[in-house]
């Protein structure tokens, strides 16, 4: 039977009801418009993002605003009995009443946006065929976020009778994946495996699970690139993910529409058989997040009694907390005591498991014939973040990027995974290692295994060297030496005090990068346990405003002699240079009754003094250069500020140095 | 006509209507009486199709309602607690309802709103209670549906606008079908009103009657007799109720006027009347033969 309500006058008659949604829409697109234009000139009115592409990050923002008021103000009425009653007492079939507020929200978000996005297009001025594909991909993949996170609202609305209770719900759903996943398991993988480092496919679960995190992910919005950088092939992973939830979440939330009792309306659920998953699925990462928080607080931060107390107190409390929300009476916090009973027992198994490492995670040694390459970052070696303290902790350092760049092959591999083994053998028997070592296994079924392995002592380091000394190792460790000489717009010297760009032409660049990767991959561990850098060399490639830094050490005798011949004063040191005031501090930490230690530093020198002056100079590094504390170790507790008059008169200061060595006074 | 099968719907624990059967037949004014919680709403918006049962069966003109536009277009839903769009005007919800029901008669609409004195343009949120109640039953007769199922229409209305919406609703039962389906918990409201009452207790049907037939089975009478005769009488007549103030005794007699005629005049009254009954007085004649008292029920 078809009713004489046909779908275009009911959907008229919606879009009549939703004009102030529209206008909103427009005037967010407008503003749009404007702060892009202004951005243009480095100005802004809103966020000053000059994006073209999906990096866009107003739109970003704009279609999630417009997403979530979308499904409130269209399906909001759900809320309320006295308007289910009279919309669900129309003559319109349901999946009338559904599709008329699904595709009049859709029109109000994405038609402004398609408008809006084609007109900045049009002012950017770039008629270029990469300008015009990032513009449509910012309109597909904005229009894909718009989806992904309507359809996920519209699914909490169509699972709730309650406004707060959805806004509750929404704001959780969008962060769900980070605290389930990325909170939970990371905490837990990080507190009881030894050699927890990192986890893709966690990060992936987390990613996906976060609506927010995925769509930022697949748009973009934290990266550089826009025309002439962007590429969708490196966000398949994500674009099928999108897909794939707005695909399932349109069949879950029609359904939803077609079955929701109207009785619904004004109570916490909509489905009263939704309880137990959704009190499980917010529960049980709770409770796991809060036992973990608990255990925290015992010495050791491991107590295994504190762990389970703390479970069964977070279970206790958020099931409680359900409750009363679901039941709208404080006194729910008592029942669901069954509820309680599986959650608890579901924490515990999951707890335990992650206690006893029931899954052989420290164990996990793979055969040399499943890794394809491997990659490694030592904890302290080439790495000018590292203080000397506290190896495990890669948080700063440039690991990420060089387990990324990094390809051993080959014998390459062999002779890794061999010393690797004694590493693992020999840290077996030492209590406190001298370093960590992060390692990645890139499988051949294109996996990426991530493992953090303790150092026990130097005699490790020193074995270390035939891999060091390879050109694999060093074209990962030193990412400037990995790209092709034609893509380099620019070299740029600086020894900590001053800076010279060189401005070559393409043989020339290809001839210093020539220098510089011969003279890199033969820096021998000998050489570093010797030398501190004299500077750097930045490579600036491509449109990017930043440079790929190597160290230039004493050794580097090619690479030094060309850029003297090039007029740079490349083996000058701070000793060279006509010094007028040092000043110089202590670095000191304090510790409060509470535990929480605070970093603070006094001055005790201020001199002009020639002499003093002269002593001192010798001794003076830019920090950033003390990047082999391991093997070269540097006194970082004299931070000083240099001052000098360069050529023109002017005083210059700089601040980012340290004192080699002790200070007597 | 509405049949009623075997209803049931269940809100958690609680059992609002509970196998309820009922056949409303066209173009009679039903009454659905009950009290606060009776399950008079609950049964309404499952009519309406708003509410799915839990059990039992609704045929309007032997079709089911539920998801059913072609049914739905054939009956007004006027809830106690009628939404109408933010800021919308009388007319503009006329619009609306115009768009939905293929029968709904926009310039009657007008019409009646010009002829009860309402600003057409003025938004409905100004208007009061009682006024935002006459919109909506405007609304619902100019849509010219066979059915109207009403929520406590008259709560909120004033005495004087109580009778002109009476009459609105009978004079449009003369020019065409119209099955009205009034609920209220105020048997008064509905006393001049219905053909047909329906009575709800605790989710079930407690009787459902043609008021002119009830009226003709039970009989008022006022009357002077001997005190030995009076005790005769009491001990031979289908009595309801007696009640004695003074030498006048007031009975409440089952039978039609003309038997009872024959029967008082047994028992040569001095002086006897017949007095009209109200729809009280009937219900507790048929209420009390299923022991239920019904001045609990409404008091």
């Amino acid at each position: 039977m078809i009713s004489n309500c046909s779908f275009p006058k009911l959907f008229k008659e919606t879009m009549k009801r939703r004009v102030w949604l529209a206008l909103l829409s427009i005037y967010l697109y407008l503003t749009y418009i404007i702060d892009f234009t202004l951005a243009q000139s480095g100005k802004a009115l809103f966020i000053g993002d000059d994006k073209l592409g999906p990096g866009s990050r107003t739109v970003f923002l704009v279609t999630i605003i417009l997403a979530v008021l979308s499904a409130f103000q269209g399906f909001g009425y759900l809320f309320s009995e006295e308007k289910t009653d009279f919309y669900f007492s129309l003559p319109v079939k349901r999946s009338r009443l559904f599709f008329a507020g699904y595709f009049s929200s859709i029109m109000i978000a994405v038609v402004p946006m398609v408008f809006a996005r084609l007109v900045c297009y049009i002012l950017e001025g770039s008629r270029s065929g990469d300008a015009l594909y990032v513009t449509w991909m910012g309109i597909l993949l904005n229009t894909l976020g718009f989806l992904m996170i309507f359809h996920l609202v519209l699914a909490v609305i169509l699972l709730t009778g309650h406004l707060l209770v959805a806004a509750g719900g929404t704001i959780l759903l969008f962060f769900y994946g980070t605290i389930a996943f990325g909170l939970v398991i990371g905490k837990y993988s990080s507190a009881f495996f030894d050699t927890y480092y990192r986890a893709d496919l966690m990060n992936f679960l987390t990613v996906c699970a976060s609506p927010y995190q995925l769509y930022s992910t697949l748009a973009g919005t934290g990266r550089e690139e826009d025309i002439e950088g962007w590429l969708l092939a490196s966000r398949l992973p994500e674009m099928a993910a999108v897909l794939i939830i707005i695909a399932v979440t349109f069949v879950l939330i029609f359904l939803l529409f077609q079955k929701r009792p109207a009785e619904a309306a004004g109570h916490a659920l909509a489905f009263k058989k939704t309880k137990i998953v959704l009190k499980f699925i917010l529960a049980v990462p709770a409770a796991l997040i809060i036992g973990y928080y608990i255990m925290l607080c015992s010495v050791g931060s491991r107590s295994f009694v504190l762990l389970v107390t703390g479970i069964l107190f977070g279970a206790f409390t958020i099931n409680g907390i359900l409750e009363i929300l679901f039941q709208f009476d404080i006194r729910g916090i008592l029942s669901g005591k069954l509820h309680f009973a599986v959650i608890s027992i579901f924490c515990l198994i999951i707890a335990g498991s992650f206690v006893s490492d029931l899954w052989g995670y420290d164990d996990y040694t793979p055969s040399a014939s499943e890794v394809q390459s491997a990659a490694v970052f030592i904890r302290g070696l080439d790495d000018p973040s590292f203080t000397g303290k506290n190896g495990a902790d890669f948080e700063g350092s440039r690991a990420d990027a060089q387990l990324s760049a990094m390809q051993l092959k080959g014998s390459d591999k062999e002779v890794f995974l061999s010393w690797l083994e004694d590493v693992r053998t020999a840290a077996a028997h030492v209590p406190e290692p001298l370093t960590y070592a992060a390692v990645a296994y890139h499988m051949s079924d294109s996996r990426t295994i991530y493992r953090k392995y303790p150092v026990s002592g130097e005699e490790e380091l020193e074995a270390f060297h035939s891999i060091y000394e390879s050109s694999a190792y060093k074209k990962g460790a030193f990412s400037a030496i990995s790209h092709k000489s034609p893509g380099i717009r620019q070299y740029v010297w600086s020894n900590g005090i001053e800076s010279y760009h060189l401005d070559l032409n393409g043989e020339e660049n290809e001839h210093l990068l020539k220098l510089l990767t011969s003279d890199l991959t033969g820096l021998r561990i000998s050489d570093i346990k010797k030398d501190l850098p004299l500077g750097t060399l930045s490579l600036v490639y491509g449109t990017s405003d930043y440079g790929e830094e190597a160290p230039l050490y004493p050794c580097f005798t090619a690479t030094l002699d060309y850029l003297e011949s090039a007029g740079i004063p490349a083996r000058k040191t701070v000793r060279d240079y006509p010094l007028t005031r040092v000043q110089l501090f202590k670095k000191s930490e304090k510790t409060s009754a509470l535990g929480k230690k605070t970093a603070s530093r006094s001055l005790i020198l201020d001199t002009g003094d020639a002499g003093e002056i002269q002593k001192l100079s010798g001794q003076l590094l830019p920090a950033e250069y003390a990047a082999n504390q391991l093997l070269n170790p540097v006194n970082t507790s004299y931070p000083a500020v240099i001052s000098w008059k360069d050529s023109s008169g002017r005083t210059v200061n700089y601040s980012n140095m340290i004192l080699k060595g002790d200070f007597e006074q | 006509m509405i049949e009623i099968n075997d209803l049931t719907k269940t809100f958690q624990d609680i059992t609002a209507v509970n196998h309820v059967s009922l056949e409303i037949p066209e173009g009679q004014v039903f009454g659905l009486l009950g009290t606060n919680g009776a399950g008079k709403s609950t049964l309404l918006r499952m009519l309406s199709g708003i509410l799915k049962p839990d059990g039992g069966t609704i045929l309007i003109d032997a079709i089911h309602i539920w998801d059913n536009p072609r049914v739905k277009e054939n009956c007004f839903y006027l809830s106690d607690k009628q939404y109408f769009f933010p800021n919308a005007s009388p007319e503009a919800m006329g619009r609306f309802y115009r768009g939905l029901y293929p029968s709904f008669c926009f310039g009657r609409y007008l019409d009646l709103l010009d002829d009860f004195d309402f600003d057409r343009f003025r938004k409905i949120r100004t208007f009061s209670k009682g006024m935002k109640k006459q919109i909506a039953v405007f609304a619902s007769i100019c849509a010219e549906t066979p059915y109207i199922f009403c929520d406590e229409v008259f709560d909120g209305l004033d005495p004087v606008i109580r009778q002109s919406v009476t009459a609105l609703i009978k004079s449009e039962m003369k020019r065409r079908p119209l099955t009205p389906v009034i609920a209220s918990h105020n048997l008064k409201e509905l006393e001049d009103f219905c053909d047909q009452i329906g009575i709800l207790h605790k989710g079930g049907v407690l009787l459902s009657r043609d008021i002119h037939s009830m009226q003709y089975k039970t009989q008022k009478l006022q009357c002077i007799l001997k005190e030995d005769q009076l005790s005769r009488l009491l001990e031979q007549a289908d009595l309801v109720s007696v009640k004695q103030e003074g030498f006048l005794t007031t009975l409440l007699l089952r039978g039609s006027r003309g038997e009872i005629t024959s029967f008082i005049e047994q028992f040569q009254p001095e002086r006897y009347a017949f007095l009209p009954l109200t729809l009280e007085e009937i219900f507790i004649n048929e209420t009390e033969a299923i022991g239920y008292d019904i001045k609990l029920l409404f008091s």
